[in-house]
C-alpha cells in the first residue's frame, strides 16, 4: 500500500517517536544496569576485604572480630539487594502476592530493629501500639529498608529515629535520620528506583531501589510514603501511611 | 608553584632530627625547589652545614631559590656551611657494574661530612638525589644505594632528604615503586599536598567501598592491619596495606583517588 505525502510524513514522525522512546528505554536499562552494579559491588568489595583480613589475622585479634562483624552485614547488604531487585521484577510481572494478616506495626518495628546490628549508629524507638491489615513479612522489608537507607546515608556516630503512631485514621511510620540529607531535586526522586544523589568521580552512589520497593509495598497495602530532607547535611526523613486495620 | 598551606608532613621534611631518612614524593619540580630550598634554609638559619647532591639545574633551582628566602649563598659557601655536588659526578665515583659499591660509597660522601665538621658544623643535614636519577635506569641500584645511606646516616647521626618524582596514585608506581621507597626510609611524604591527598583517597575509599558506615570501619582496619616502621600519613599506609589486601581492589581505590586528587581532593 502507497501512503500519501501526509499519512507518509505521519508514520515517518510515529517511527521516529517509537525509536526514540526505545532509544531511552535502552539508555534508562543500561543506566540502572551500571548503578546496579555498582551498587552491589561495593558490599561485595567490602566482604572481600574483610574475608581477607579473617583469613590473614588471627582469630582472636580484635580486628578479625570487627571484620567478621563487617563481613556479616555487607553481605547481608548484597542479599538484600538482590531480594530488592527480585520484588521489583515481581512487581513488573504482577506476581508479587501478599499475605495479609492483622500485624502489630510497633512490635514489627522493634522486631525488624533488633533484627539490625549496627554499632555505629544509635537508634531510638518510640512506638505505640497500631495495628494495620498486612504481610508481616513485607513490613518487615518496609522497615528494615527504611532503616538500612537512613544508616547508609548517616556517617558513623549518628543518630537515627524510628516513630510510630496515630494519625488520622492512618498509622504512619517515621524514620528520621542526622545524615548527609538531600538536595530539593533529590527529595522528589528518590523513591524511583533510578534516583542516585552525588556521584563522586562520576560514578552512582545512591541508587534508589530499597526506597523504590518500600514505595511499591507501602503502595500495594493501599498507603503513600513521602521522603523530606531540608538539603545537604541536614538529616532525612521518610514517613509512611498505612490505613488502620478495623478496631476489632 | 608552592604548596598550599603548612601540614604536619612539613616538619618530617623542614626539620628532620638526626639519623631520620626522609624521602618526599611529587609530580610537580616546582614542590621540588620548594622543599628542598625550605630544608636547607632551616638548617642554615638554626647553624647547620647543609651537603646538596643534585642535578645541575637543581643546585642552580635551589640556590636561586634559597637566595629568594633571604640565604646568602655565596657567604654560605665560602665558610662551608654550603656545599652543593654534582649528583652524576658523585655516582661515577662509587658506581662499579651499574651497582653502587659500599666501600667507594662511603669513600666519596664521608669527607664532605668530615670537612664540614672541621670548618666547625656539627649538625649537617643531607640532601641527596642520586637515587632518582638511578631510579628511571636501575630502580634496584636506587634501593641499594638507599640502603648505604641509612647504614651511613646511622653511623652519623645526621638527617638526609631525598625526593623521588613519582605519583602515590599511579597504579605501577603506587603499587611497586613506593612500597620499595617506603621500606627504605623513616619518613615517607607522599604528595604535593598531603590534605588533598587524604581527602582524594578518602573519597576514593567511599566509591569503591560504598558510602556506608562500615567504610569507616573497614578503612581503620586496612591501616592498623599491617604497622609500617616508616612513618607516613594513615592515607598512603591505608593505601599499602589495601594493595597488599586485594591488589584489585588497591587499584580500583588509587585510580579514584587519582581522579578526585586531579580534581582538587
Amino acid at each position: 500500500m502507497l501512503l500519501a505525502g501526509e499519512d507518509l510524513a505521519e508514520a515517518l514522525t510515529r517511527e521516529r517517536s517509537a525509536r526514540l522512546a526505545a532509544e531511552a528505554a535502552c539508555r534508562k536499562k543500561e543506566e540502572f544496569i551500571a548503578a546496579f552494579s555498582h551498587e552491589l559491588g561495593t558490599p561485595l568489595a567490602s566482604a572481600i576485604v574483610a574475608a581477607t583480613l579473617i583469613e590473614r589475622l588471627s582469630p582472636t585479634d580484635p580486628r578479625a572480630v570487627t571484620a567478621r562483624h563487617v563481613l556479616g552485614r555487607q553481605l547481608d547488604q548484597a542479599r538484600r539487594l538482590v531480594e530488592d531487585l527480585l520484588d521489583l521484577e515481581r512487581v513488573t510481572t504482577g506476581t508479587l502476592e501478599l499475605a495479609a494478616e492483622r500485624v502489630e506495626v510497633a512490635q514489627l518495628a522493634r522486631d525488624s530493629v533488633a533484627a539490625i546490628i549496627v554499632p555505629t549508629h544509635e537508634i531510638r524507638i518510640e512506638a505505640s501500639p497500631a495495628w494495620v491489615v498486612g504481610d508481616p513479612h513485607r513490613l518487615r522489608q518496609i522497615i528494615g529498608n527504611l532503616i538500612t537507607n537512613a544508616i547508609k546515608h548517616t556517617p558513623a556516630g549518628g543518630h537515627l529515629r524510628l516513630r510510630v503512631f496515630h494519625d488520622d485514621g492512618a498509622v504512619v511510620l517515621r524514620v528520621d535520620d542526622t545524615g548527609r540529607g538531600m538536595p530539593a531535586d533529590l527529595v522528589r526522586r528518590v523513591l524511583d528506583a533510578l534516583a542516585q544523589g552525588e556521584a563522586p568521580g562520576g560514578q552512582p552512589s545512591r541508587l534508589g531501589l530499597g526506597l523504590s520497593v518500600v514505595r511499591i509495598l507501602v503502595e500495594l497495602h493501599g498507603g503513600r510514603v513521602e521522603a523530606l530532607s531540608e538539603g545537604l547535611g541536614r538529616g532525612s526523613s521518610f514517613i509512611v501511611r498505612l490505613p488502620a486495620a478495623p478496631t476489632l | 608553584m608552592s604548596k598550599i598551606a603548612p601540614t604536619p608532613w612539613d616538619e618530617a621534611t623542614e626539620n628532620p632530627a638526626p639519623g631520620e631518612h626522609v624521602v618526599q614524593m611529587y609530580r610537580d619540580p616546582e614542590l621540588l625547589i620548594d622543599v628542598v630550598a625550605r630544608y636547607c634554609q632551616q638548617g642554615l638559619v638554626k647553624g647547620e652545614a647543609v651537603i646538596i647532591i643534585a642535578t645541575r639545574e637543581h643546585r642552580a633551582a635551589f640556590a636561586r631559590k634559597l637566595t629568594a628566602l633571604g640565604a646568602d649563598v655565596p657567604s654560605c659557601t665560602r665558610r662551608g656551611q654550603y656545599v652543593d655536588l654534582d649528583a652524576h659526578q658523585c655516582l661515577a665515583e662509587f658506581m662499579i657494574d651499574g651497582a653502587p659499591d659500599r666501600e667507594r660509597f662511603v669513600a666519596a660522601v664521608t669527607p664532605h661530612l668530615d670537612i664540614a665538621r672541621r670548618a666547625g658544623y656539627e649538625r649537617i643535614r643531607l640532601y641527596g638525589e642520586m637515587v632518582e636519577v638511578l631510579r628511571p635506569i636501575a630502580f634496584a641500584a636506587a634501593m641499594r644505594l638507599e640502603e648505604l645511606w641509612h647504614e651511613l646516616l646511622e653511623r652519623e647521626a645526621q638527617p638526609l632528604l631525598c625526593a623521588y618524582q613519582i605519583d602515590p596514585l599511579d597504579r605501577l608506581e603506587g603499587r611497586i615503586l613506593v612500597p620499595a621507597i617506603a621500606q627504605r626510609h623513616s619518613h615517607l611524604v607522599p604528595g604535593d599536598d598531603a590534605p588533598r591527598f587524604a581527602r582524594a583517597v578518602e573519597r576514593a575509599f567511599l566509591e569503591v567501598f560504598g558510602a556506608d558506615a562500615d567504610t569507616t570501619v573497614l578503612r581503620q582496619l586496612c591501616e592498623r592491619y599491617r604497622p609500617h616502621t616508616t612513618t607516613m600519613p594513615p592515607a598512603q599506609a591505608v593505601l599499602l596495606n589495601l594493595d597488599e589486601l586485594n591488589r584489585y581492589l588497591g587499584d580500583a581505590v588509587r585510580a579514584a583517588a587519582a581522579a578526585y586528587y586531579r580534581a582538587g581532593g
